[in-house]
Formats: C-alpha cells, sequence, structure tokens
C-alpha cells in the first residue's frame, strides 16, 4: 500500500581508486559491453530516472544486462545510496531512510535465503525481528506456506531445496510482512523454462492476494508484458519508454524499444523515403509507395516533417507476402510453430521474419530459397527517423 | 577411484605416515609407558612402579596449583581472545575500503610475527617492568601507584593473559575476518530488508554463519593455551610468588629436566593430554554445526 515517486533519480558508481580507474580504462575497448556514460566521478548506471508509481501498481523495469535495472531496485530498497534525485514513498521522503525502516521486501535473483534457519525461521525472521507475538508469526507463516504451497518444506533447510522451491520460500519470506512495496530482482532467472512459466503463473496469483505495490525487475520481455500495469524500458542507464504492455507493443517510442518488445523481433527496413505528397505522406519500401492514412499524415504534418529519410518498422505478424519469381526476399528457414508458421528470410544480408498462420497459408509454397514477395499495410508501419531513432508516429488511432 | 590414483595416494600418503609414527606416535606411546615408572636418568634407574605416580598427583600440592592455573589461564584468555578477535573482525570487515581493511588486518596481525619469546623479553624489561615499566608509568602520569605486574601474586595472571593477548590475537582476527567475508553479501542484505539492526545481524546472521570459523578457531586457541610456555617462563620470575604463575607445562619442564623425575613428569603430560582431549571433544559436541550453503 503505497505510492512511490521517484523524482530524477541519478546513481554514479564511484570510481574505487585511482589504480582501478587506470586499469579499467586499459581494459574497456575489448570488453565494451554497455554503453554507460562514464563521468569524472564514475560510472553513471542510472540518470534522468523520473516515475510516478500508483499504490497497488505493478511496474516492470525491463532492459538488456547491465542497462540499471537492478541499481534502480537496490535505490528503492536503501542499499544502494542516491546520488541524486528523490525517492518518496507515500509522499515521504526516503533517500536517508535506512533500509530496514522502509518497509519494504525485497525477493533476490540468488534467493538470499538464510541458509541456517529452516524454511518456516527464514519466513518467521523478520516478524521475529519486530517482536511480533508467537502465534501471530506461526498464523502467518502457516497462512503464507499453504499460498505457495511449501508446507511439507516448512523443517527443511535452504540446502535441501530445489531452486523452484527456494524461490517460493523467498517469495514467502516477503509475503508475511505485508509490506508497502514488494521488490523482485530478475526473481525467475534461475529457473528452468517450464518452473519460469508456472511461478510466472503464481505471482500474478499472488499479486490478487497482496493488494501491494510492485515493482519487479526483468531483462524477459514476455514477463514483462505478462506481469506488467505498465513497463518501463531502460538502456544504458536511461529509461526509453514508460507505458502499458499495449502501449509500448503498439506505439513504441524508438527504434530500441521496437526491436526489444516482441518476439519475434520487429522486422527493420532502413533507409526508406519517406515523402509528402498530395497533402498526405507516403512511405517508400522496398521500391514501392504506400500512401499513409489520414490520421498518419495528419500526425506527421502536425510535427511539421519534411521529406526525410525513415527506418520503417513491420512487426512479423504484419508481413504478408506469397511466393513470387521476383520476389523481395529468399526463404532460408520455415519453422512450423503449430497454429503458425515463421518464416525466416533474408534480404541484402539483413533477417526478416514473417508470421503466417499455418491454416490459412498453403504451407509447401514456403521451400527454403523460394523468393517472396512482400506487401505492407500502411497502418502497421512503425515509421522511425533515420537520425534520432525515435518513433514518428507515436500515438496513431487506428 | 582408479587404481594408478590409489597408488599415488599411497605413494605420498606412506612417508608421512612413517613420519608420524615415529615423531608422534611411539613418542606417546613412550611417554605413557614412562608414567608408570620412576625412570630418573641421573639415578640410572627406570622400575615400573604401576599407578604411584598418578596416585601421587593429587597429594602434590605444587600439581594441585599448577592444574588450576592451567585452567583459569586457559579459559580466561580463550574467551578474552574469541570475543576480542570476534568484535575486532568485525568491525574490520565493516570498513567499505578495501586498503584500510588490509590495513587494519596487518596492524594486528604484526605482534603475530614476532617470536613469543624475544616478546616476552621485550614486555618483561620494557612494558611490565615495576619500576620503569610502560604500563607504570602511564598509571602515574594519571596519578595512581605503580603495579608490580610480574612480581605480585594478584596480578601475574592478569599480566600474562594480557601479554598472550597482544602476541596471539591477530591470527584469530585474521580467521574471523575470512569468514565473515565469505559470508554472502545478499544474506545481509536480505537482514537489512526484514528489519534488523547492526547488533540483530550480528547475533542472527554473523554469529551463526560463522560456527564452522568458531569451532575451528576455539579449539586451535584452546589446545595451543593449554600448551602455553614461553611467556610463563620468559616473562615471570620462577613461576611468579607462591607459585602464582606454574602451569602444567612449567611444571612437567621443571620436573623433567631440573628434578629428573621423567616417570612423575611423564604422567603430568599425560594427565594434561587427556585434558585437552577432554575439553576438545566436549567443545565439537557443543559446537555443532548443522546447515551448508
Ligand atoms: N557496485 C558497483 N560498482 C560499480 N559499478 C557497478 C556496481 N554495480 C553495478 N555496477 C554497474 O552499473 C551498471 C548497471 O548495473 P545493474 O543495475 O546491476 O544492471 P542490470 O540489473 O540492469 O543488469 C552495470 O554496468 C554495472 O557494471
Ligand atoms: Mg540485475
Amino acid at each position: 500500500m503505497a505510492e512511490v515517486v521517484l523524482k530524477n533519480i541519478k546513481k554514479v558508481y564511484p570510481h574505487t581508486a585511482e589504480k582501478d580507474k587506470k586499469k579499467k580504462k586499459a581494459k574497456q575497448p575489448p570488453e565494451k559491453k554497455s554503453n554507460l556514460q562514464i563521468t569524472e566521478d564514475g560510472v553513471v548506471a542510472v540518470q534522468q530516472f523520473s516515475l510516478d508509481i500508483n499504490d497497488k501498481e505493478f511496474i516492470v523495469l525491463v532492459g538488456p544486462s547491465g542497462c540499471g535495472k537492478s541499481t534502480t531496485l537496490r535505490m528503492v530498497a536503501g542499499l544502494e545510496e542516491i546520488t541524486e534525485g528523490d525517492l518518496y514513498i507515500d509522499g515521504e521522503r526516503m533517500n536517508d531512510v535506512a533500509p530496514k525502516d522502509r518497509d519494504i521486501a525485497m525477493v533476490f535473483q540468488n534467493y538470499a535465503l538464510y541458509p541456517h534457519m529452516s524454511v518456516y525461521d527464514n519466513m518467521a525472521y523478520s516478524l521475529k525481528v519486530k517482536k511480533t507475538p508467537k502465534d501471530e508469526i506461526d498464523r502467518k507463516v502457516r497462512e503464507a506456506a499453504e499460498i505457495l504451497d511449501i508446507t511439507p518444506l516448512l523443517d527443511r533447510k535452504p540446502k535441501a531445496l530445489s531452486g523452484g522451491q527456494k524461490q517460493r520460500v523467498a517469495i514467502g519470506r516477503a509475503f508475511v510482512r505485508n509490506p508497502k512495496v514488494f521488490l523482485m530482482d530478475e526473481p525467475l532467472s534461475n529457473l528452468d523454462a517450464k518452473l519460469r512459466n508456472q511461478m510466472r503463473t503464481e505471482i500474478i496469483k499472488l499479486r490478487s492476494k497482496i493488494d501491494t505495490t510492485f515493482i519487479y525487475v526483468t531483462h524477459d520481455q514476455t514477463e514483462a508484458m505478462t506481469l506488467g500495469d505498465r513497463i518501463v524500458i531502460m538502456k544504458d542507464g536511461f529509461i526509453q519508454q514508460i507505458g502499458t504492455p499495449q502501449e509500448v507493443f503498439m506505439h513504441p517510442a524508438n527504434i530500441f524499444v521496437a526491436g526489444f518488445i516482441g518476439v519475434p523481433q520487429m522486422n527493420f527496413f532502413h533507409g526508406c523515403r519517406l515523402s509528402k505528397k498530395d497533402g498526405g505522406y507516403a512511405a517508400t519500401l522496398l521500391g514501392k509507395d504506400y500512401a499513409l492514412s489520414a490520421a498518419q499524415s495528419h500526425l506527421l504534418a502536425e510535427k511539421n516533417v519534411a521529406d526525410c529519410t525513415v527506418t520503417i518498422g513491420v512487426r512479423p505478424v504484419d508481413m504478408k507476402g506469397h511466393a513470387a519469381e521476383d520476389g523481395d526476399a529468399v526463404i532460408e528457414v520455415a519453422e512450423m510453430m503449430g497454429s503458425e508458421v515463421h518464416l525466416h528470410m533474408t534480404r541484402d544480408g539483413e533477417d526478416i521474419i514473417a508470421i503466417v498462420s499455418s491454416r490459412e497459408a498453403d504451407l509447401s509454397q514456403f521451400e527454403a530459397g523460394r523468393k517472396m514477395a512482400l506487401q505492407f499495410d500502411p497502418a502497421a508501419m512503425h515509421i522511425f527517423d533515420s537520425k534520432t531513432e525515435e518513433n514518428l508516429l507515436p500515438c496513431v488511432e487506428e | 577411484m582408479i587404481k594408478s590414483d590409489r597408488k599415488f595416494l599411497l605413494l605420498v600418503l606412506i612417508p608421512i605416515f612413517i613420519e608420524a609414527m615415529i615423531f608422534l606416535v611411539i613418542p606417546i606411546l613412550g611417554t605413557i609407558g614412562i608414567s608408570f615408572t620412576d625412570y630418573n636418568p641421573i639415578a640410572h634407574k627406570m622400575d615400573p612402579v604401576g599407578l604411584a605416580n598418578y596416585k601421587g598427583l593429587f597429594d602434590d600440592p605444587k600439581f594441585v596449583i599448577a592444574f588450576k592455573n592451567t585452567l583459569v589461564f586457559t579459559i580466561v584468555a580463550v574467551g578474552l581472545n574469541i570475543i576480542i578477535s570476534l568484535t575486532t573482525a568485525s568491525m574490520i570487515c565493516q570498513l567499505k575500503s578495501n586498503k584500510t581493511r588490509s590495513f587494519f588486518r596487518m596492524i594486528v596481525f604484526l605482534p603475530c610475527i614476532a617470536p613469543m619469546v624475544a616478546s616476552a623479553v621485550v614486555w618483561g624489561r620494557s612494558i611490565m617492568n615495576t619500576k620503569t615499566g610502560l604500563l607504570n608509568e602511564i598509571i602515574r602520569m594519571f596519578g595512581g601507584h605503580g603495579i608490580a605486574w610480574t612480581g605480585d601474586a594478584q596480578y601475574v595472571m592478569l599480566s600474562v593473559i594480557i601479554f598472550t593477548l597482544w602476541a596471539d590475537l591477530g591470527y584469530n582476527i585474521i580467521l574471523f575476518c575470512a569468514g565473515i567475508d565469505s559470508i554472502p553479501g545478499d544474506v545481509y542484505e536480505a537482514a537489512d530488508l526484514d528489519g534488523c539492526t547492526g547488533w540483530q545481524k550480528f547475533r542472527g546472521i554473523t554469529l551463526p554463519l560463522l560456527g564452522r570459523t568458531t569451532t575451528f578457531v576455539v579449539l586451535m586457541t584452546l589446545i595451543s593455551y593449554f600448551q602455553m610456555f614461553a611467556q610463563f617462563s620468559v616473562l615471570l620470575f620462577k613461576d611468579g610468588p607462591q607459585n602464582s604463575g606454574l602451569v602444567l607445562t612449567s611444571y612437567i619442564y621443571k620436573t623433567a629436566f631440573v628434578y629428573k623425575e621423567m616417570g612423575y613428569a611423564a604422567a603430568i603430560s599425560v594427565v594434561l593430554f587427556l585434558l585437552i582431549l577432554v575439553v576438545s571433544l566436549i567443545q565439537q559436541r557443543v559446537n555443532k554445526v548443522d546447515w551448508e550453503y
């Protein structure tokens, strides 16, 4: 039960020592993984992070590894100092409040169970520390164990649990506290695919049982899409977009978000022309002109977009095509997924993926090496500025 | 295990086994054997006397004093050692910077590098000396009266314990530091979020998770403190006034090499051996650790 407000949060990890700095600088070129900004003071892991989280909202922070998700979460928890900016929980500034006084529970990626305590004691510990009466502790722990289906494990030590069971205990430990804010840092990433799906469903169920604010970190866009009320997509320490799963899927703010959200990935066609024509706009894609809809043109006109080079993105489901001698792309593989076929094609060395319903299409035409002529629905086009990579049609009404 | 591996193992282990037989097992058995005789190398005699040496022990007032002193010294010194080294180690480990941590660890470890005999000489001459010693100078500076640290039966044990702690704390601090460093950091973070204060984290997390280290440290310290010899013989003059600093090791040494009563000395050695054995067994039973990461 809490509103969490992050205002222009910034985190700088200081260079540990003069020597380390030199070492890092020497090492950096070969192992340069992320493009985090490095300043005089250190590595800027998170910056300009502003977000208002409503009471009982489920927020998911998502982004590639190293983009600053965990850092943000740990700043909310108080495990990491906030370099700049303000954190408010229920209107109260929390920057200098100790983690133990923030009434926040966190589920760690590596569970972080107390190895010397039984499952029961692991879950009871926070209540014991707060001097909760014994019978109340017992009631709460057993209730949580029942919900999480770990009652038979209560006497075991963490060592004797499987990964999935440990994760349940870790969630149970946070659950019994009934905290203001519930934080989870990649809670499912150590589990195998099947367990992950199962636990994902359980987290959704769990959510309906504890009415509280969730902040959930993951690098997995599927988790983000299925769990989040709103998703925060991050890259290199910056927020790229904040929105509901539908918003970020339908109207990605830029090329990065468009490519990150949705599997298989959106197809991008670089170097396309966008031109004004007869009061409207037209996009040239693979040599064909497509007139954009009135709504799209209106938006572009409002933004005063002149003729320019753009990158056009089309989701695999929105791709249409038919086999043709003079087609645009060559089929490499047709993956039969059951109800649909993933058609992997290549054109000028770029991969293109289309999803075709296996019921409608004549599957025999998708032989490797055949050429496909592609058609596009202008309404399904995402048009990005080639230079800024921003979406030029951020909010089209379909 | 494949055969050649086993051969290699035997090849490596046999010399160690032989060494242990010659220098450990045979002498121990020999000592036990001698303890049933009145062996005296000067009087050239070695006749079996049965249990006479053992029966005489508790009628020997010097043995009783030595036994009591050994127990008191070991219990107090080990207790203080563990408390102080654990506290110091957990404070050192809370330091954020690696450099300062190493610096403090080095400082506390320094006394361990010096041979105990040498530092005992220095302490006896210039720190605990009644007239010119540093300790008394300080006491006098604050208007007190100097204490005869090693010359007053009241203070003898205290002096030896203070010196021993100074000389020996470093090892255990290093061991405890290693133990604390091996506790995963996220367990502490979980405890932070669970609402623990610093003391609750120490009680609820550090202490239990240090169980294995503590068992080892307490055992090794107990065994070594039961056998402390150097500081008693160097720091004190003739075992201190009224034998106030007489411990079993010094008494064994005296009986064997001054009075040449090898049989009796052997009997005292066997008693000390049994004492250490029993205390170690109890200690291990008490500190049983039943969890794993
Ligand atoms: N304690 C630290 N000291 C220095 N740099 C750190 C520290 N923790 C994280 N970083 C850096 O900050 C960046 C963001 O890390 P993190 O928030 O853990 O990313 P994510 O959880 O999104 O994978 C990474 O590039 C990482 O190298
Ligand atoms: Mg992370």
